[in-house]
């Protein structure tokens, strides 16, 4: 359904409105989001399953990491692939032996050969990997619960290479929640983001009309710090996807979580928005007072779970990490400084962000400026520059007459 | 009618670095510089005024823009090419003309201002030209006429413009 909406005009920065449709296009479509609830939960049901070597032991299921605290980005977005985090609560002794938990969850989901999950499950060092067809992963992590805040509880650590073995005092579900509790609502921010979309899409109007609804409204973010976050995931993202990197670590995301929620007040500017929390994390990561020599993060609703238990795992993943916020941090200066041509804006995205978001980002740009046009919100400064609906404030700009419809082909008579 | 010296009023004041290269009576040219995204287009403007007794379509009596330079780049392969929404120009090929209005709905008369219409559609065709060399693909609309509004078009004007 094409659906108009009234204004007001979104009137932003043009580097804001470039970070917010890269940001769109790194985010899950709405149906995906739902795919994957559905997935989980059916895999969750299986493994509760009658005749299940877990049978009845499924106490609780719930997605954790980003997907919990809306931060949740496509692991490829070409392809619009994600990885979901599910925690699956057992009813099971919180001492068992990791290895027979992570076995019995393992041959719980695989079941037998023919059935929906075998071959498509893989035994990891904490978690279980289904794949589906379509590339999306979930990963089931088997907890059982201890004595301490709500839903805390032993996860299951052991690696089939070296025989580590070991129980570790987690509580993701209090870490999601003191994470949505301590990022607010930021409605001016909401309503700039969904008016930028709208904007581009050709879908705002000069006057309020009676319209419906639209049936399907996708998920619109809910503030800066969210944004900034999933911007600086998907930095990480493609700097990790580097040949050199293969078998590196990536900083994990709730890692990038925690040490955000601690960046200060949120701005209003996307843009600063990122740069005030990667230059956050860079201070952070300044720190050595761990045991390798490197920064602790630990969850903030329940001390004794360590998020930095694995990476970095040296001072030189640490510094790794801090060279790519610094990349990022430079780069948007440059977006926000330089007078950049749409090519040069598109090469810079490209590098921090990867190639589909950035040209997604022009596409978005261009189109968002046609709609200016045909509205003739259109401004123009003086030697034409393109100047968008924000600029009425810059000394010599103007508007056209009216809008304009481009036709022709052919010939004029001379 | 808009005069030429009204013309020339109206540019000098939008346009200021728009240099009147010849005028008389009834025609003008300017060339100047517009840079909607970030590198400099120098282009020519002209408009000549028809005869009272010329009979002349609103399509051929639109005020005419080409880019002395850089040239317009042509790719067959993209979008809408080799040049998106041009006039051909067979005396000049690398020298087309920009299609900025459309005649067959008469956005534009000769009681406008150049200024405030040709100039500013004719930095708007650049801001979408620069797109399409990035993306390949033209976002800047516009239309194609077909072969029956073509056939209207070329009937005679029932009324001087």
């Amino acid at each position: 359904m094409n659906v108009a909406y009234p204004g007001p005009w979104p009137k932003l920065e043009e580097h804001d409105a470039l970070l917010m449709d890269v940001a769109r296009r790194i985010q899950l479509a709405k149906t995906k989001h739902e795919a994957a609830e559905t997935n989980f939960r059916a895999l969750c049901q299986h493994v509760d399953r009658e005749g299940s070597s877990l049978e009845n032991r499924v106490v609780e299921c719930y997605p954790s990491g980003s997907f919990a605290t809306g931060t949740a980005i496509a692991s490829r977005v070409a392809k619009d692939q994600h990885d979901v985090d599910v925690v699956i609560e057992l009813d099971i002794p919180a001492n068992s032996p990791p290895s027979q938990i992570l076995g019995l969850l393992f041959e719980a989901i695989s079941g037998d050969a023919g059935s929906r999950y075998h071959g498509k499950v893989t035994q990891n060092t904490r978690c279980v990997t289904v794949e589906y067809g379509d590339g999306t992963t979930v990963d089931l992590m088997p907890i059982a619960r201890i004595p301490g805040p709500e839903r805390a509880g032993n996860l299951f650590h052991f690696k089939k290479e070296t025989g580590e073995s070991l129980l570790k005092a987690v509580n993701p579900w209090g870490f999601a929640k003191h994470f949505n509790d301590n990022v607010k609502f930021d409605p001016a921010f909401y309503d700039l983001f969904a008016g930028r979309r709208l904007l581009v899409e050709g879908r705002i109007v000069e006057k309020a009309e009676t319209q419906p609804m639209p049936d399907h409204v996708p998920f619109e973010e809910k503030s800066p710090r969210v944004v900034a976050l999933q911007l600086v995931k998907r930095t990480r993202d493609i700097a990790f996807r580097a040949q050199a990197r293969s078998n590196s670590r990536k900083p994990p995301s709730v890692v990038l979580n925690a040490m955000a929620l601690a960046a200060g007040p949120v701005h209003s500017s996307l843009l600063d928005e990122v740069v005030a929390v990667a230059a956050h994390i860079r201070t952070r990561l300044t720190e050595t007072n761990g045991p390798r020599g490197t920064v602790q993060v630990f969850n903030p609703a329940y001390p004794p779970d360590e998020f930095t238990d694995r990476w970095p795992e040296n001072k030189q993943a640490q510094a790794l990490f801090d060279g790519d916020l610094r990349r990022l941090i430079v780069g948007l200066h440059r977006l926000r400084s330089d007078n950049l041509s749409l090519a040069d804006k598109r090469e810079l995205l490209k590098e921090l962000f990867g190639e589909t978001a950035a040209s997604y980002a022009i596409e978005s740009t261009l189109d968002a400026r046609r709609h200016e046009m045909d509205a003739n919100r259109l401004h123009l400064g003086g030697t034409g520059k393109v100047l968008g609906v924000a600029a009425p404030a810059v000394v010599g700009s103007s508007t056209a007459a009216r809008s304009a419809t481009r036709e022709g082909a052919g010939e004029l008579s001379e | 009618m808009t005069t030429i010296d009204q013309q020339i009023e109206a540019v000098a004041k939008r346009w200021p670095g728009f240099k009147v290269i010849e005028n008389s009576a009834s025609h003008v040219e300017w060339h100047g510089i517009l840079a909607p995204d970030k590198r400099d287009h120098l282009v020519r403007v002209k408009q000549r005024i028809p005869m009272v007794l010329e009979h002349i379509s609103l399509h051929d009596a639109q005020p005419r823009v080409q880019v002395l330079r850089p040239l317009l780049e042509r790719h067959p392969d993209y979008d809408e090419g080799p040049i998106p929404h041009a006039y051909v120009n067979k005396a000049e090929p690398t020298l087309p003309y920009l299609c900025l209005f459309s005649p067959s709905l008469r956005e534009w008369d000769v009681d406008d201002l150049i200024a405030n219409t040709t100039i500013h559609w004719a930095a708007q065709w650049l801001y979408f030209y620069e797109g399409w060399l990035v993306t390949k693909k033209w976002r800047g609309g516009g239309r194609h006429v077909d072969h029956q509004a073509e056939e209207k078009r070329l009937e005679p004007a029932p009324a001087p413009i």
